[in-house]
Order: C-alpha cells, then sequence, then structure tokens
C-alpha cells in the first residue's frame, strides 16, 4: 500500500507538470487514494510560494565574500561606507569557536580553576585563521566588480587591519605590529590605485569616491596618535610607516577631490623638492694651552665637526 | 547532461543549462578564474543558495553567512570544477547542502525557530497559498529530517526532477520517491491540513 501510493504520488508529480488534464487522468487512475495524493499535492503546491523568498538585495547584487562588521564595532564615521558592503561575521565566528574550545580545553588541563581567557574575535598574524582571513580578503578584492568598488573594499579591508594596529601598538609584539602595519599600507594602496583608476575613466566619480575614502580614513592619524602615544621604541618604525602611509593616502585622496586633474598632474609631475644640504664650512680649529691643559690626555680636541687627537707631547 | 525543464530555467535567470549555453560558458570561463564570470555566476544563483539554506537553517544572518561561505568554497574550488555531467547550480547545491552539514556538526541544533522578519519576498503580507503563510512552511520544513528537507526543497521548491535531487543528495531516485511522499504527508501533517485539503470526488 505504502509502495503504491509512493509511485502513485511520483506518476501524478509528473502528470501535474504536463497539465490539469493529465493531472486528472493521473489521480483517476488512482481513486483509493485520491483523497490523499490530492492532499499531497496541494501541500507540494503550497511549497513553490518559497520562491519568493530572496536574498536581500546587498546579498544579491554584491560579489559573494564581502565581510561587513558589526556596526557596532565601528565607528560611527565608517557606517556610511560600510553600509554599502554586505558581510559575514562567519570568520568571527568561527575565531570565537576555536578560540573558546581552546579555552575549554585550557580550563580542563588546568582542573577547573577558573582561569578566563579573554579571547580576540579577530584574528591576528599569530591564529591559524589568520591566513583564511587574508583569503578571504584577497577573494574580495578580486571580486570587486569595478574600480570604484574595488577601491571601496579595499579601504574597507585596511580599516580593519588599522583597528589592529591601534591594538597591537601596545602589545609589544613588534612582529603582529609590522605584519599588521603591512597589510594596511598594501590595501590603503589598492584604494589608491584604484582611486586612479576610476580618475582615468570619470573624474566626476573619482572626486566623489575620493571624497567618500577621505572621510573613512580621517581620523586614523589622530587615533593612531592617541591610542599608540607611549610605545616600545621597536614598534614606532611600524606605527611610523602607518601614519606615513595614512598621510600620504589622505593626501592624495584630498587632492583628487579638491584640485583640477591637470593641475594636481602638473603638482605630481614636478620632481619633490629636496632640502638643500647644509654646507660644512670647517671651523678653524685653534689649540690653546689653556684649552689642552682642562682636557684629560689622549682625549683628543672636541670641536663641532668632531673629536681631533692631539699630538702627543 | 540532464534535460532541462522550464521551471529550472527560472531559478537561474533564464539560462539554460545545455551543452552550449551561457551558463555553462560562464561556469567555464570561472574556472579559469574569470572573476567577472563568477560575479555574474552568483548573481544568477545567489537568491536560489541564500533560499535554501535560510529554509533549512531558519535564520537570516545565519543564511547569509552560509551563503558567503558556499560561494567562498565555491571560488576556491572554482579551478577544479569540471562541467561534465554536473551543472553549475547542482554543484552550489551540494556545497549549500554540505556546508549546512558542517555548520550543524560542529555545534549544538537550533533551538525551536521563532518567528522573524523575513527576507524580501513578493508578498508583504507573508500570506501565501491556501492560508499558509511562508512562516509556516519553514518551521514545519525545520521539523522535517534532514534528508526530507533536502528532497522537499530541492525537489518543489527549486523543482528539480527526482534524478537529479537523488545525485545531489546523494541517494537513488527510488529512495527520493520513498522520501518525497513521507515529506509530504510529515508537512501536510506538520500544517494541520489534512482534513481541509482533502478534496470530495466529484
Amino acid at each position: 500500500m505504502s509502495r503504491r501510493i509512493e509511485e502513485a504520488l511520483a506518476a501524478c508529480l509528473r502528470a501535474r507538470e504536463e497539465g490539469p488534464a493529465s493531472l486528472e487522468h493521473c489521480l483517476n487512475q488512482f481513486p483509493e487514494q485520491r483523497a490523499e495524493l490530492d492532499a499531497l499535492l496541494r501541500t507540494a503546491d503550497s511549497l513553490r510560494t518559497l520562491r519568493q523568498i530572496r536574498a536581500p538585495e546587498r546579498l544579491r547584487h554584491t560579489p559573494p565574500l564581502f565581510a561587513q562588521p558589526s556596526p557596532a564595532r565601528l565607528a560611527p564615521a565608517r557606517h556610511r561606507l560600510l553600509r554599502l558592503l554586505p558581510s559575514p561575521a562567519l570568520l568571527r565566528r568561527r575565531a570565537v569557536r576555536v578560540g573558546l574550545s581552546a579555552a575549554a580545553a585550557f580550563l580542563l588541563a588546568l582542573g577547573g580553576l577558573g582561569y578566563t581567557v579573554s579571547i580576540s574575535v579577530d584574528s591576528t598574524p599569530n591564529q591559524p585563521l589568520y591566513r583564511v582571513r587574508l583569503a578571504w580578503e584577497g577573494a574580495r578584492v578580486a571580486l570587486a566588480s569595478n574600480p570604484a568598488q574595488r577601491a571601496i573594499v579595499h579601504l574597507a579591508i585596511a580599516d580593519r587591519h588599522f583597528e589592529q594596529v591601534s591594538a597591537l601598538c601596545q602589545s609589544g609584539d613588534e612582529q603582529a605590529l609590522a605584519e599588521v602595519t603591512a597589510v594596511y599600507l598594501q590595501h590603503l594602496e589598492g584604494a589608491k590605485q584604484a582611486l586612479r583608476q576610476v580618475e582615468a575613466e570619470n573624474d566626476a566619480a573619482a572626486v566623489s569616491l575620493a571624497h567618500r575614502l577621505r572621510s573613512d580614513i580621517g581620523g586614523n592619524t589622530f587615533s593612531l596618535r592617541r591610542s599608540c602615544s607611549r610605545v616600545p621604541e621597536a614598534q614606532r618604525e611600524a606605527l611610523a610607516r602607518a601614519l606615513a602611509g595614512t598621510r600620504n593616502a589622505m593626501g592624495l585622496f584630498l587632492a583628487v577631490e579638491t584640485l583640477p586633474r591637470p593641475e594636481r598632474e602638473a603638482l605630481e609631475a614636478q620632481p619633490t623638492p629636496t632640502p638643500p644640504r647644509p654646507t660644512l664650512v670647517p671651523t678653524p680649529i685653534v689649540i690653546e694651552p689653556s684649552n689642552v691643559a682642562s682636557m684629560p690626555e689622549g682625549a683628543g680636541l672636541k670641536t663641532e665637526h668632531g673629536v681631533f687627537p692631539l699630538p702627543d707631547g | 547532461m540532464y534535460p532541462v525543464e522550464p521551471s529550472r530555467t527560472a531559478a537561474t535567470g533564464g539560462l539554460e543549462e545545455t551543452a552550449d549555453d551561457p551558463l555553462r560558458q560562464l561556469a567555464e570561463r570561472a574556472a579559469q578564474r574569470d572573476t567577472e564570470a563568477f560575479r555574474q555566476l552568483y548573481e544568477l544563483h545567489a537568491d536560489q543558495i541564500f533560499r535554501h539554506i535560510y529554509l533549512k537553517v531558519g535564520n537570516h544572518d545565519l543564511a547569509e553567512d552560509l551563503t558567503q561561505t558556499v560561494f567562498l568554497k565555491a571560488w576556491e574550488a572554482i579551478d577544479r570544477f569540471q562541467w561534465r555531467d554536473i551543472p553549475f547550480h547542482h554543484w552550489l547545491l551540494k556545497t549549500a547542502r554540505n556546508t549546512v552539514i558542517d555548520h550543524f556538526r560542529t555545534r549544538k541544533p537550533p533551538p525551536e525557530p521563532v518567528p522573524e522578519e523575513l527576507p524580501a519576498a513578493d508578498d508583504p503580507e507573508g500570506v501565501v497559498l491556501q492560508g499558509v503563510t511562508i512562516d509556516e512552511l519553514r518551521r514545519a520544513i525545520q521539523r522535517l529530517s534532514s534528508d526530507q528537507q533536502d528532497v522537499i526543497l530541492l525537489r518543489f521548491v527549486e523543482e528539480l526532477p527526482a534524478a537529479e535531487v537523488g545525485q545531489i543528495i546523494g541517494k537513488s531516485e527510488a529512495a527520493v520517491r520513498v522520501i518525497q511522499h513521507r515529506a509530504l504527508a510529515a508537512l501536510r501533517k506538520q500544517l494541520g491540513r489534512e482534513d481541509s485539503r482533502s478534496v470530495a470526488p466529484d
């Protein structure tokens, strides 16, 4: 009986695709199961309506791999840009899962002494998920459909790394900071190049995009100075690079936004002025007995050009 | 190559999957790491994959995440994709199925789904055929077994032939027929429609 109803259902589903007459013919072939078949077919029909479900607009019309950080984590000034980018928090959730598993194992190993582990949800260069994160970001950039979108994606990614630069500057992890800074600068550079591409095609679009990009990183230098005001000596080089790269990008964005293109290109074409090297004017060295007498033996004569050994005797 | 049914073409933006069809060409270009081709494939299939996942997991945000995971996996493996007898959307649906399985394998089963705002639907009231809302259908589907969910969604939402459903979920066509009957019967029971839906013979 069960087998028969399954076959009858399969037959009537096929018949239904051919039209109402075929379906009616099929149902008539199974008079004993007709009521049940009819109910099952109506249930199947109702499922078609689920095709109304559509992906959200931002997911449907945007390449798939754009991650959008939770708005709550973002500075308000960045919302406008990042709203444009759909984003899963999947990697973060995975990181939380991995972190929680590790924390659980750690606590078990310590006999449940109640240690807690603070887990960063953003993967850093020291974490296994970091490579996945970089691959993900690379794919996001590759899938941007046009230079303007690529610029926005680059800057959104740069922004995430910038947050880590700010976080790592106090950590003492010199290598991680250097690596995160390098990725930050790399994406800033990508945004600049993409902006230049936009500019080559459409000046007005470039001005608008430059304004958007500049608004987004406008507070970065201030933020970096504030959060990294006192850092270990070893980390200063990376921070200096981050600051210089940010200023450089800001400069380009501002120039594209405010200067007519020919004027800006003329400025860029000029060689960067280098400050003149100071001319060294030899100062006559006057050896006076009183001067020599005041110096320890063999110490030499100190002048503004160096220390000159005094001849014996 | 599977025969193409009209209903299938709707799911892929009207592109048919014949030997020299645009969809196949797109997939083959994407397999050569052509990002523009992959982007177009994404736009054609995003609805289908999102819908499939959403109806299985019942959570809008999670469905978005998993949809993007599916396409990330697809992008990572696209150069290994060969058309052979597997249309691109089969490959994606199979990836989506495995992604959902992996998701639930690594975390507790989801709590009883709660009504939430539906993703964009044409019907703002959510009221659909026969007085059953989309949300009621979704919740009823989530109470089915995983295989039943797959068959229901692939067979009656995506309207794939039983043979293709079998290929995607790794079961024979006969097994799919059995599952589809049980799934529809269970669904009908869930929806409490067994009496009202019965139609007396003329």
